[in-house]
């Protein structure tokens, strides 16, 4: 179309399926005990299922492909999250330890996307290649 | 049954109650929707102006578990908060093996196929992690 609708329902769309998504995987981990063990779901694929089927309804395959290499750099910095929003926490208290915390994970995004912008994978192939800013 | 600071069930038991979910107050269905369709949006947003492998960062943006720590931490504390992060640790290390998956097999399988392999390859990890190092703690 080229009026920027596609982009506009393409967003959309992700965000109602994202949405449901989250409450769907939420829902599991509040009938879960231990609480440690929902800790577990607060780390669910629920946004990256509902953006991969819908970039995949609209966009094809070879895009979500792209999207999965970026994700895993993304579950790295996700990790780094983790291991420092606890001492984080327990220092700053609630929104302030989030806040550092995800300071951190943007910054371990951006860092890892300019060393592996192919993902993981290539790192251990050696084919990584400088970021591409369009599809 | 309940360890000191935890919540109600809190043992080492893996349960499933489906009256669990009455406990939080609607508001908070209302957040985490919010949460998870605010993040899909920016993935998206991100993806449709710098490309699907820059909105793909945002598939693993810890947004949910920022809302699910601010929420607890309210209602059972920071400590309470602080283990479900140390939870969703477990939870990340399964989420690289989701992107992994997806990677290796989106263009060789059918994509239903590829994302509940994932899933499960998700889920595997995660809680097999997670009760390795429940039962190292024993």
């Amino acid at each position: 179309m080229g009026d920027g609708s596609d982009e506009i329902l393409e967003v959309a769309l992700k965000a109602l399926a994202g949405g449901l998504f989250v409450l769907a995987f939420a829902a599991l981990a509040e009938m879960l005990t231990p609480k440690r063990l929902a800790g577990v779901f607060c780390a669910a694929p629920s946004v990256a299922l509902a953006s991969l089927i819908v970039t995949a309804g609209l966009t094809g395959v070879g895009d979500v492909l792209a999207s999965a290499r970026g994700m895993q750099i993304g579950a790295a910095a996700f990790i780094l999250y983790c291991l420092i929003a606890v001492p984080l926490l327990r220092r700053w208290g609630t929104w302030w330890g989030a806040l550092a915390a995800l300071a951190v994970w943007g910054a371990a995004v951006a860092v890892g996307y300019a060393l592996a912008p192919q993902g993981l994978l290539a790192l251990r192939s050696g084919a990584a290649s400088p970021p591409a800013l369009v599809p | 049954m309940s360890t000191d600071g935890g919540r109600p069930g809190d043992d080492q038991k893996v349960r499933l109650r489906v009256g669990e979910l009455r406990r939080p107050p609607p508001r908070d269905w209302v957040v985490r929707f919010a949460f998870g369709a605010g993040v899909s949006a920016l993935a998206g947003v991100v993806s449709v102006s710098a490309g699907p492998r820059a909105g793909g960062l945002f598939l693993a943006f810890p947004a949910i578990l920022l809302a699910s720590v601010t929420l607890i931490a309210k209602e059972d504390g920071v400590r309470q908060a602080a283990q479900d992060v140390g939870g969703a640790t477990f939870g990340a290390l399964g989420l690289i093996g989701f992107a992994v998956v997806v990677t290796l097999t989106v263009t060789v399988w059918p994509l239903w196929l590829s994302l509940v392999i994932a899933t499960l390859s998700w889920a595997v990890l995660s809680l097999a992690l997670y009760a390795a190092v429940t039962r190292l703690r024993r």
